[in-house]
């Protein structure tokens, strides 16, 4: 659905510049002649379109600031997946926690299971931890996702986590489990390029992509049985 | 009757003012590429991004290089077509020479270029908006120009397009000087495209020397001084050409 | 004080002398007529007058300096011709101030009231006129510059006879107001004996002939009569012209000098002046003959 305020506003605004415009050369041309003619419009026109332009943007300000951090991109970040078969899941820096999620069940057997069963975009590992007792604390860990240098993880929705008759259910964000994020940027013409050492995508490494890790780390009192979903490759913490 | 006196500057100075009125024509042709190039755009000029599993991730990168891309193309075929026999003789309508009409010339492509890489720079915030109406929000740059560097990259962009300019001017000149270059220049510059190896070396320095200098200060003398060089050029090729029918 | 002088002025285009040592000198304040054929050299005269073209041998001096080139000739020189393409982006109006901005004697008065005689719409381009129209144009373009030498090649290309008479009161009326050199090339003198003091007549590059128009009107009588009489009248005479005009009569146009007029008429011959335009057809014709010699 389109939000038409928000569409119409700019319209209006870049259609009363125009018109504007267009009297401001007919009244010159009464002044200067030289501008009576139509071909020496079109300049002036074009020049006055850009400018309006610009003032509209600068005074609507519909750009979304950069989420990525704009340090250079980090190369040495721990491996989530290293740590889960290890067993060493105590030692992931907080850092990385994107999200969590805390719950309580007393029943004694849980079942655990994501949807769409078959994709998700985090790979599900369980860890039985003494003393927990009825608690059971989900966590999503993430290392950042580099596009052309920059951080583009908090573009992307992490995923839900709901326990509800005895099943805790990881859900994919997004429609049908399907996530889709467009971005758009502007990036300077080569002619800025030259001088500041950019690129037109990516940074001076050139383009790359750089995947992070995702891990959804579930874990439950020793004592509880649990009944993972066969589909949802749901793997057991240092094993 | 008293003589005429006029002094060479004046003269320039009018056959400049002509010149705008003149020559109103070619920038229609350059509002008309430029608007190609940003309608060009529309869908992003260049798109990055990754799938993994049920997430896909896509950025659509939009640039002015298309527009200051189809500039350069107008600005060399514009100041070829200034020394063709129709634009060329209209000096010679009113008061001229040789220099004053090559020196009135140059100060018109230098404010063509001017207004050119103005309005290509600016075409960015019609590209904007026309992704704003479409409902698409730009991310601002992570790391914002400063002043410093969006002064010396328009500036580049007008002495790139200043540059293409004058390069044309001088082939237009040069093909004027016989009937039969004009069969001959065009012929040899486009098997030269075919034949040359530009990976040469020769070639490849002389790329880096204009187009990889990093340092606009040194830029902006070398192109100054090429262009400086090719007008000096323009003069002596011309000086002696007849008005041709 | 002469405006223009050419020094043994040769211009070859290609194989072909365009002017062959032309020799000539032009006084300041006088209407020159500049006649000849097609393809005598009249325009390529002009155009190195004007500073356009560079001789290719020879001396010419136009304001006392070479014209080739020169920012005082070309300020100082207005050449109007029938190819003159003003550009399309400015109309007439634009045009004429323009002009105005150039030339620093401009007279934007006389060219105003032309322009409103002769009823051009101000908006209209160059381009749209007709042939007439844009002569008329060009026309007061080059009354209006005022400059000290204007130089006019044909310039009533296309113009109606009404027309032409009019250019011909105006430029007389102009010239007598503001005295300058001019030179108007024609290859047709009749339409414009009126206006002109002086006539240079040029032939295959060379200059025929270069006199006050009065002693043109009185350089050649015509002698028509018993064709062995007039031929026997005329031998050792510098003949002009030729020509049967019926059985057994002729017609013979001889320079005007050691022609016995009154021993003419009594033999029987009659005599008659021959006007400055037949004149130069005559001059310059390439044979003695006319075209009925072809059909011979």
């Amino acid at each position: 659905m389109i939000n038409f305020d928000i569409v119409l506003f700019p319209i209006l605004l870049l259609a009363i510049i125009i018109g504007g415009v267009v009297l401001l050369i007919k009244f010159s041309s009464k002044q200067f002649p030289a501008l009576r003619r139509k071909e020496r419009w079109l300049l002036p026109l074009y020049g006055a379109v850009l400018i309006a332009c610009g003032i509209v943007l600068a005074i609507l300000d519909p750009f979304e600031e950069h989420s990525a951090s704009g340090e250079g991109e980090r190369r040495d970040f721990i491996s989530l997946y290293d740590h889960m078969y290890s067993g060493n899941t105590e030692g992931i820096d907080a850092e990385y926690i994107r999200k969590d999620w805390e719950f309580t069940y007393s029943e004694k057997v849980l079942q655990i299971t994501s949807s769409p069963s078959e994709e998700l975009m985090a790979s599900i590992f369980v860890e039985k931890v003494a003393g927990l007792g009825d608690e059971i604390e989900v966590i999503y860990y993430e290392t950042p996702l580099y596009m052309n240098g920059e951080d583009m993880s908090g573009y992307i929705h992490p995923p839900d986590v709901t326990l509800s008759d005895g099943v805790v259910n990881i859900l994919n964000p997004g429609e049908n489990g399907y996530q889709e994020v467009e971005l758009n940027m502007l990036r300077d013409p080569f002619t800025f390029n030259q001088f500041t050492g950019r690129t037109f995508m990516g940074d001076e490494n050139g383009s790359t992509i750089i995947h992070g890790e995702n891990v959804i780390l579930i874990r439950v009192g020793e004592e509880k049985t649990l009944d993972l979903d066969p589909d949802s490759y749901i793997e057991y913490v240092n094993e | 009757m008293s003589l005429n006196k006029m002094s060479l500057g004046r003269l320039v100075g009018e056959q400049y003012l002509f010149k705008w009125k003149a020559f109103a024509g070619v920038f229609n042709s350059m509002v008309a590429l430029q608007l190609l190039a940003i309608v060009f755009t529309w869908g992003g000029t260049g798109m990055h991004g990754t799938s993994m599993g049920n997430v896909s991730l896509w950025m659509n990168y939009y640039s002015t290089d298309g527009v200051i891309g189809l500039t350069l193309v107008w600005v060399f075929f514009t100041s070829i077509l200034i020394t063709t026999k129709s634009y060329r003789n209209d000096d010679y309508l009113f008061i001229t020479n040789r220099l004053s009409s090559n020196l009135a010339n140059m100060a018109f492509l230098l404010s063509a270029s001017t207004v050119a890489g103005l309005t290509a720079v600016f075409s960015q915030y019609l590209i904007q908006m026309i992704q704003y109406l479409r409902g698409n929000t730009f991310l601002t740059e992570a790391l914002p120009l400063t002043t410093g560097e969006w002064l010396s990259g328009t500036a580049a962009t007008i002495l790139y397009v200043l540059f293409i300019g004058t390069i044309g001017y001088f082939i237009g000149n040069v093909v004027q000087l016989h009937r039969m270059l004009i069969i001959i220049v065009p012929v040899g510059l486009l098997g030269f495209l075919f034949i040359y190896d530009f990976n040469e070396p020769g070639f490849v320095s002389l790329y880096e020397f204009y187009f990889r200098e990093t340092a606009f200060g040194l830029f902006a003398v070398k192109i100054i001084g090429t262009v400086f060089l090719l007008f000096l050029a323009n003069i002596l090729v011309s000086n002696r050409q007849e008005v041709r029918k | 004080m002469n405006m223009v002088e050419c020094d043994r002025l040769t211009k070859k285009q290609g194989s072909v002398y365009a002017l062959n040592e032309l020799n000539i000198q032009i006084k300041k304040n006088t209407i020159t007529g500049l006649i000849g054929r097609n393809g005598a050299g009249k325009t390529t005269l002009l155009k190195i007058l004007a500073g356009l073209w560079k001789p290719t041998t020879g001396h010419v001096e136009v304001l006392k300096v070479n014209p080739f080139n020169s920012l005082t000739v070309s300020a100082n020189v207005a050449y109007i011709n029938d190819e003159m393409d003003f550009p399309n982006a400015l109309t007439l109006s634009e045009i004429l101030q323009t002009g105005k901005r150039f030339y620093g004697n401009w007279d934007s008065q006389l060219a105003e009231r032309l322009f409103k005689y002769f009823s051009f719409n101000p908006n209209q381009l160059h381009t749209h006129l007709s042939k007439g129209k844009a002569s008329t144009f060009n026309m007061i373009f080059g009354l209006a510059a005022r400059c000290e030498i204007t130089l006019f090649d044909e310039p009533t290309t296309g113009m109606d006879a009404s027309v032409r008479k009019d250019f011909n009161r105006a430029l007389l009326k102009d010239y007598l107001a503001h005295p300058r050199t001019m030179i108007i090339s024609s290859h047709h003198l009749e339409e414009l004996e009126e206006v002109l003091e002086d006539i240079l007549v040029i032939k295959n590059g060379k200059a025929l002939l270069h006199e006050p128009i009065d002693v043109i009107r009185n350089y050649a009588i015509g002698l028509t009569g018993r064709s062995e009489l007039v031929r026997q009248w005329v031998t050792n005479k510098q003949v002009l012209y030729t020509e049967d005009v019926g059985a057994n009569t002729c017609y013979a146009v001889v320079k005007n000098e050691e022609i016995d007029i009154e021993k003419a008429k009594r033999l029987g011959m009659q005599v008659t002046t021959v006007s400055a335009s037949d004149v130069c057809v005559y001059l310059t014709n390439q044979t003695t003959g006319g075209i009925d010699d072809v059909f011979k």
